[in-house]
C-alpha cells in the first residue's frame, strides 16, 4: 500500500461524470427509466462499497446486509411519511436516521458475536435477515406483507450522486488511514494486530456498524427512490447478490466494487432474459470468480490484461509449432 | 532499579496448573535469559506478562503500575512489546508496511484529521515515515523494504519480527525464541542485533531460549523454569557451571 492520497484526477473524473449525466437527463438522453436504474445502480454502490468494508476490509462475512438497508428504509419512510416537516429538510433526517437505527442494530448484533472466536457473525447475520423481514410482514410496520405506498419523491439524481460520493469518499479515506490499515491487519492475524497496540474488538465492531450505517442510508434513498417497499425486497437473496456483486469485484477493492456494482445493476436491464434469473448467474460467476481469480474481477486490471495477454501469446505460439 | 515485577502469580488453563506461584523480576535497561525445558511454562509466563492471559492469583507491575488485569493492546500502549514462536507477520503488507503498522499508536491523528486530510495528518504519516526507514537501516532490511515478508529469508523475517516490536517503542521487550530456526551463526549475529536494541533504544529484554550458550555473553542474569515456575537465578557464569541447573534445561 503505496502513498495514495486524494487526487485531483479522480476528483475531475466524479465531476465530469455528474455533469455528464445531469446534461443527459435534462436534455432527453436518458429517459425516467433509465435514470431510474442508474440511480439504483448508484444505491447498489453505496451498499456494495460499504459490505466490502465489512467482508473485504474486515474479514467478516455479513449477510444482514439487505436486513439494514430495510431498516433504513422503513425508518426513514415513517419519518417522511407519519411526521411531514417543511419538505426538503426531513429527507435527510428521515435517511439519517435510518442509518442509525442500522448501526445501532448492528452493534447489538455484533457485540456478542465478535466476543467469541470463530466466524459467528456469518450465521447470525443470516437468521438477523429474516428475522427482521418476518418482523415486518407479522407485526404489520407499515403496510406489512403488502408493502408500503405513497412515499414522497425525494430521491432525485443529484441527491443519490452526491451521497453516493461521499460515502465512497469518505470509506477510501477511511482505508487509507492508519484506521484501515489496521482493521485489514484484523483479518490476517489478530493477535499480532492486538501486539501492535490496537483494540481490534472496538475495530470491528465499529467497521461492521459503520457498515450498516451506510447500508441504512442507502435504504432510505432505495425507498424514495422507489416509492414503494415491500418486505420481500429485502430477503436474503437480495444480500447474497451484493456479496458476490462483492466478491466478483474483488475482496478487499473499491474500485472494483464500484464497477461490479454498476456492471451488475445495468446487465439484467440491456439483456431481458436475464433478468428473471440473475440471481443463478450472479451465484454462478461468484463461485468461478472464487475458485479462478480469488482476488476478483475488476481489482487488479492490470493482471488480467497481462493474464489475457499471456493467453493470447501463448496461443499464437501454439500455433506456430503447430 | 526494577522495572518488571512479578508477584506470587498462578494460572491454571484447561484444569492445569501451567504457572504456578512464580516469582520474577526484570531490571530497568538490562536483558535477562529465560531457559528452561519444553513445556515449563516459560511461553505462557510471555502470555501472562503481555496479557494474552489473566492470572487467576499474585500481581504483575510495571514500573510501579499495575497491570495484572489490562489486556494486550493496553499493555502495548504502556510499553510492553512481544513476538511470538516463530516469525510473525503481515503477509500482505510489504516490509516497510508490517514495521509502519508497529507505530500504530504513534500516529496522533483522529477521524476528523482522516477525513479533512489535514496538516496534522500528512505531518504525522511524514514523521512515521522517516520513523520507519531509521529502523529499516537499523534492522538491515534495506535490501527488502518493499518485498513481501514471504519472500525474504528466514534470518531477515526474524529481524523484522524484532523490529515490528520496536517500533510501538517498548520499555520492555519480550522475545519468544527468537533465534529458533537459525543456524548457529546466523543465531550469534542475532544476539549482536538484541544487544544492540538494547543499548540503543534503552529497553530491557527478557529471552526465551533454549541454547544456554548464546545467553552467556549478552544476559547479566538468567532464570531458570522448571514445572511451571523459577528455581533459580544468577548471574550467566554460576547457572553454566552448576550441573544439576544445565541439565534441567536440557529437560533430562
Amino acid at each position: 500500500m503505496k502513498k495514495k492520497f486524494f487526487s485531483p484526477k479522480i476528483f475531475l473524473l466524479i465531476c465530469l461524470i455528474y455533469v455528464i449525466s445531469i446534461a443527459a437527463i435534462n436534455f432527453g438522453f436518458i429517459n425516467s427509466y433509465w435514470e431510474g436504474i442508474l440511480k439504483i445502480a448508484l444505491i447498489n454502490i453505496i451498499l456494495v462499497v460499504s459490505l466490502n468494508l465489512a467482508t473485504g476490509i474486515l474479514g467478516q462475512l455479513s449477510l444482514a446486509h439487505s436486513a439494514f438497508m430495510a431498516m433504513g428504509a422503513y425508518t426513514s419512510v415513517m419519518i417522511t411519511k407519519f411526521f411531514t416537516a417543511s419538505g426538503w429538510l426531513e429527507f435527510p433526517f428521515a435517511v439519517i436516521c435510518g442509518g442509525l437505527v442500522a448501526m445501532f442494530f448492528a452493534v447489538f448484533i455484533s457485540y456478542p458475536a465478535m466476543k467469541i472466536p470463530g466466524n459467528y457473525l456469518l450465521i447470525i447475520t443470516l437468521a438477523v435477515n429474516e428475522i427482521v423481514r418476518n418482523f415486518i410482514i407479522n407485526f404489520n410496520i407499515a403496510g406489512g406483507s403488502t408493502g408500503c405506498r405513497g412515499i414522497a419523491h425525494y430521491s432525485n439524481f443529484s441527491a443519490v450522486y452526491i451521497i453516493t460520493v461521499l460515502i465512497v469518499g469518505f470509506i477510501y479515506l477511511l482505508i487509507h488511514s492508519k484506521y484501515g490499515r489496521a482493521t485489514i491487519c484484523i483479518s490476517q492475524n489478530e493477535m499480532l494486530t492486538k501486539s501492535c497496540g490496537v483494540d481490534t474488538f472496538s475495530y470491528k465492531i465499529a467497521t461492521f456498524s459503520l457498515a450498516a450505517f451506510f447500508a441504512g442510508i442507502a435504504g432510505g434513498l432505495f425507498a424514495h427512490e422507489l416509492l414503494v417497499i415491500e418486505p420481500n425486497m429485502f430477503d436474503y437473496t437480495y444480500s447474497l447478490e451484493l456479496l458476490a456483486m462483492v466478491i466478483i469485484g474483488g475482496l478487499g477493492s473499491i474500485s472494483g466494487s464500484i464497477i461490479s456494482a454498476v456492471i451488475f445493476t445495468i446487465l439484467p436491464y440491456t439483456i431481458e432474459f436475464i433478468l428473471d434469473i440473475k440471481i443463478i448467474i450472479y451465484l454462478l460467476a461468484m463461485i468461478l470468480v472464487i475458485f479462478y481469480m480469488p482476488t476478483g474481477l475488476f481489482s487488479d486490471y492490470k493482471a488480467i490484461l497481462a493474464a489475457i495477454k499471456q493467453r493470447f501469446l501463448k496461443k499464437f505460439s501454439r500455433g506456430e509449432k503447430s | 532499579m526494577i522495572l518488571l515485577k512479578i508477584d506470587n502469580v498462578s494460572l491454571t488453563l484447561d484444569g492445569s496448573r501451567i504457572i504456578r506461584n512464580l516469582n520474577f523480576s526484570v531490571p530497568q535497561n538490562e536483558i535477562v535469559g529465560l531457559i528452561g525445558a519444553t513445556e515449563s511454562g516459560k511461553s505462557s509466563l510471555f502470555d501472562l506478562i503481555s496479557g494474552v492471559y489473566i492470572p487467576d492469583e499474585g500481581k504483575i507491575t510495571l514500573a510501579g503500575i499495575d497491570i495484572t488485569p489490562l489486556t494486550i493492546e493496553k499493555l502495548t500502549t504502556l510499553g510492553v512489546a512481544r513476538t511470538f514462536q516463530n516469525a510473525n507477520f503481515f503477509s500482505n503488507f510489504s516490509v516497510t508496511d508490517n514495521i509502519r503498522l508497529g507505530f500504530h499508536n504513534s500516529l496522533k491523528y483522529n477521524l476528523f484529521d482522516v477525513i479533512l486530510r489535514t496538516q496534522k495528518f500528512f505531518n504525522s504519516e511524514k514523521e512515521i515515515d522517516e520513523r520507519t526507514n531509521e529502523l529499516i537501516s537499523i534492522f538491515n532490511l534495506s535490501d527488502y523494504a518493499d518485498m513481501f515478508p514471504n519472500d525474504i529469508p528466514y534470518d531477515a523475517q526474524c529481524r523484522l519480527d524484532i523490529a515490528r516490536a520496536v517500533a510501538t517503542s517498548p520499555k520492555l521487550l519480550l522475545l519468544d525464541r527468537p533465534t529458533g530456526g537459525l543456524s548457529i551463526n546466523q543465531a550469534e549475529e542475532f544476539m549482536n542485533t538484541i544487544e544492540m536494541v538494547n543499548r540503543r533504544f534503552k529497553t530491557a529484554i527478557v529471552i526465551i531460549e533454549n541454547d544456554l550458550n548464546l545467553l552467556l555473553n549478552i544476559c547479566s542474569e538468567i532464570s531458570v523454569m522448571e514445572y511451571g515456575t523459577i528455581i533459580a537465578t544468577d548471574n550467566p557464569i554460576e547457572i553454566k557451571n552448576n550441573q544439576v541447573l544445565t541439565s534441567i534445561c536440557l529437560g533430562e
